[in-house]
């Protein structure tokens, strides 16, 4: 009686395990069709830049000796990958890793080793990589023997393990591959992530195909097809018609977003990844004034930009630093409130009571750019400040305003790390026209801002911060930093716009939650699949 | 004629010439190089005069010019530097999607075109005529990317019979027409609109002449009149008007080629203009030249046969 209830139990056990897979029931079809918003890659080279569309191919087929907790948007939650482990010295000069053993490259290129790991570095340093700078306090790696790997460092680096994660140089490739494909290596990558690069037709497609040595294990899909699917009309209907199983740059419209969900398709309006910056060009007059900058920013309202996409994607930004990144403050930053009243009587006391016409604004012809332009343009008419908008093309924009040619410049940038954003966006060596220019438009650290005779900097407080591993010391340098920028007010932070896309019901990522991603696109892994539908 | 036409080839190498010199110099003299491009958003000035250095757009234009001739003449059509890969292969590669979207536009343009226009011409005021004057003033002002859209929303999303991803595979004739049909009808539509006013106002023309009425006058039928007589003069300038209209499809494609996400010249043309890619600018717009200069001169030969009054010398 009692073998005949286990039997009994069993089969209910049985049986019930049966209903609940098959309600989980694979699709035949386990070829994954991603519709990327380019027309086409650069290569899939981590040497190069790669781009929207290439990031996710790149994680697809490589690993970092770490990687992102997939799904979560954390610095501090990286996860081992090709190494099992790590340890830092008390003084945060000396990581060691502990590698993987038996981990295979794709196409028959070996086992992955120290060599490896070591070369995949080594190479973007010494070949001047866009990727280098990310590795400029690493003084030396050492290969202790094939699964034993250690960097030492110049000074250290809070943010390093960032940089050997699977993203930009973090991606570790073939040495033996690409010592013998040279510059072919381009268009034809060897990592050891969960998927095998098969081929790349220019302005058509990349596929891959599921790597069945796989360490982690064979991965469920037999492969993905990333097509270039420039136009955003094209990738809205093709998902509605379920001719692509997920899109990546998708319309930020909340309008959009609506539609989209009610139609039964999933949209993940992940994080709030790209700021947005109105940088006030400091050596042009009447911007050196600092009644007339803080006269422009009472009269933006942060709220329009907020309405003009939705508020479930978009939030106004007060800080720098946007909302939701390591170290970012908001207590203490004055906001600058929508003020008219104000803002005329600071342009008044300026000598423009009137208002004035501040020349022409450059603008990429890309919505991105040239949407908050306009906004401001409309905003500032009401105080009576006027510019022209020159929408150009886009190389020809990133050219023009890397010589000073717009008195203001509305710069959209994602960076992952605060020192990112700092140094690019507000530290002097930025300052564009210099040596080592980058994306310093508002000549902040170079200039007087407030008119005291004394330059203003906060220099100081950046380079302290990016090598100081107290966390709460590097977080009080960070707030340091904000205040003071937006004191003297270079540049004013407009909002925040969360990454857009989406995916189809039957699209299992294999990781739950998803609540955000440094990098726009999916992470696709060896559990990701394809549910029946 | 035969002389006529060897002078015509001969003067091919001549307009190649001067067709990749302009685009050569105005390529440069744009704000913005391919380095910009390539290295993105937060590239810093070292890293884009080091890219310059690499690419060798640092030496003297004229430098430049001469290095680019020289592989010109070997035949080496250069290497993309946008995406690394060989621009002679990429462009033979792309040529059969662009080659047979244009020429089956055509076809629906002719096969659409003609008969609305003849049907306008010949029912001349009547319903008929303004109808189909009706329906090519709207495929005259609608935007082909619009067309394109409502297409696919008819064909693809709704009734689900045509697929508006990619160009199919080559290897492949039946998907390779499957994927062919709603870009090209798209436009074809666009096209018939030109032809059947062209067709219309040729064919109006043609009626009114004294040899039309003597043929009326002869007792002959009047479809016999139309078909054999009338049709034929009426479709010279439709002949030259595809000539033309050949360099414009290219334009058009670009927009198709992006809306249905396949690949093609004219997508490959103004990727590379964004890019700033000059190789495959200068390559791909010399054989586009190529291209148009032998479709005009087929289109002038094919003229002589069909309108035994033109003589070239």
């Amino acid at each position: 009686m009692r073998k005949l209830l286990i039997c009994l139990a069993t089969a209910i056990l049985v049986v019930s395990l049966g209903i609940w897979c098959l309600g989980q029931e694979l699709a035949e079809n386990q070829v994954l069709k991603v519709a990327s918003p380019d027309d086409d890659i650069t290569g899939l080279d981590p040497f190069d830049f790669l781009g929207t569309s290439a990031e996710p191919m790149s994680r697809a087929i490589y690993e970092g000796l770490v990687r992102f907790n997939y799904g979560y948007v954390a610095v501090d939650k990286m996860e081992p990958a090709l190494a099992e482990s790590w340890e830092v010295s008390n003084d945060g000069l000396v990581w060691t890793f502990y590698l993987r053993e038996g981990v295979q490259f794709h196409h028959g290129y070996g086992e992955f080793t120290a060599e490896d790991a070591k070369f995949s570095i080594d190479r973007l340093v010494e070949g001047n990589s866009r990727h280098a700078g990310d590795y400029a306090t690493v003084a030396e790696i050492v290969v202790i023997d094939p699964y034993t790997l250690e960097f030492l460092l110049s000074e250290p680096n809070p943010f390093f393990l960032f940089t050997v994660g699977n993203f930009h140089g973090g991606s570790v490739v073939s040495k033996k591959a690409v010592e013998e494909l040279g510059e072919g290596f381009r268009s034809m990558p060897v990592g050891t992530g969960p998927f095998e690069f098969k081929e790349w037709l220019s302005k058509e497609k990349v596929v891959l195909e599921g790597f069945d040595d796989y360490w982690r294990g064979e991965p469920i899909l037999e492969g993905i097809e990333f097509i270039f699917m420039p136009d955003v009309n094209t990738r809205t209907l093709a998902l509605e018609s379920g001719q692509v199983d997920t899109a990546t740059d998708v319309p930020d419209e909340e309008e959009w977003v609506q539609n989209m969900r009610d139609k039964g398709v999933i949209v993940d309006a992940l994080g709030y990844d790209i700021p947005l910056l109105c940088h006030f060009n400091m050596t042009v007059e009447p911007l050196n004034d600092i009644r007339v900058r803080q006269a422009l920013c009472y009269a933006i309202s942060r709220e329009d930009f907020v309405l003009f996409h939705g508020p479930s994607i978009c939030k106004p930004q007060v800080s720098v630093l946007p909302p939701g990144m390591y170290a970012s403050i908001t207590e203490g930053i004055p906001p600058y409130e929508y003020d008219l009243e104000k803002a005329r009587q600071l342009l008044s006391d300026a000598g423009y009571p009137n208002g004035f016409d501040l020349g022409t604004a450059l603008s990429s012809v890309r919505d991105l750019y040239l949407d908050p332009l306009e906004i401001i343009q409309a905003q500032w008419a009401e105080i009576g400040v006027t510019f022209e908008i020159n929408a150009v093309a886009h190389t020809e924009y990133h050219a023009l305003i890397r010589q000073d040619l717009s008195p203001i410049v509305v710069y959209p940038g994602p960076r992952p790390t605060p020192d990112m954003i700092f140094t690019q966006y507000i530290h002097s060596d930025a300052i564009v026209g210099k040596e080592t220019a980058i994306t310093n438009f508002s000549h902040y650290g170079d200039v007087d801002c407030d008119g005291d005779g004394t330059i203003d900097s906060v220099d100081e407080y950046i380079e302290l911060a990016r090598s100081e591993v107290n966390t709460e010391r590097q977080k009080a340098l960070y707030a340091i930093a904000q205040l003071q920028t937006s004191l003297d007010v270079p540049v004013y932070p407009l909002r925040v716009l969360a990454a857009v896309q989406a995916r189809q019901t039957w699209v299992d990522l294999g990781h739950v939650p998803y609540e955000g991603s440094y990098i726009n696109g999916y992470a696709y892994t060896e559990l990701t699949k394809i549910l029946k539908h | 004629m035969l002389t006529y036409t060897v002078r015509r080839i001969a003067m091919v190498p001549i307009v190649l010439a001067i067709v990749v010199t302009i685009v050569f110099f105005a390529m440069r003299m744009v704000p913005g190089g391919p380095a910009y491009a390539l290295l993105g958003s937060y590239a810093s000035a070292e890293a884009v005069r080091q890219l310059e250095m690499e690419l060798g757009l640092d030496r003297p234009i004229w430098e430049q010019y001469l290095t680019f001739l020289g592989d010109l003449v070997r035949g080496d059509l250069g290497t993309s530097i946008y995406n690394g890969r060989p621009v002679g292969p990429e462009l033979m590669r792309a040529f059969p999607f662009t080659g047979a979207l244009c020429l089956a536009t055509i076809i629906w343009g002719v096969a659409l075109g003609v008969p609305l226009g003849a049907l306008t011409a010949i029912r001349r005021n009547s319903l008929w005529d303004y109808v189909g004057r009706v329906v090519s003033l709207v495929g005259l002002t609608v935007p082909p990317f619009y067309l394109a859209i409502l297409l696919i929303v008819a064909f693809s999303l709704k009734l689900r019979i045509f697929p508006m991803i990619g160009g199919g595979e080559l290897a492949n004739p039946a998907e390779f027409l499957y994927h062919l049909f709603l870009p090209s009808l798209t436009l074809g539509i666009v096209m018939s609109a030109f032809v059947s006013r062209t067709v219309r106002a040729a064919l109006l023309e043609v009626l009114s002449t004294d040899y039309v009425r003597t043929a009326r006058s002869k007792g002959l039928r009047e479809g016999t009149v139309l078909a054999k007589h009338a049709m034929r003069t009426a479709l010279i300038p439709t002949v030259a008007f595809l000539g033309v209209y050949m360099t414009l499809l290219l334009g058009g494609a670009v927009v198709i080629e992006v809306v249905f996400s396949r690949t093609g010249w004219g997508r490959i043309l103004v990727n590379a203009m964004k890019q700033r890619d000059y190789p495959v600018l200068q390559a791909g717009l010399m054989l586009f030249s190529a291209v148009v200069v032998a479709v005009n001169l087929i289109v002038d030969v094919i003229y002589t046969y069909i309108d035994p009054r033109i003589k070239y010398s």
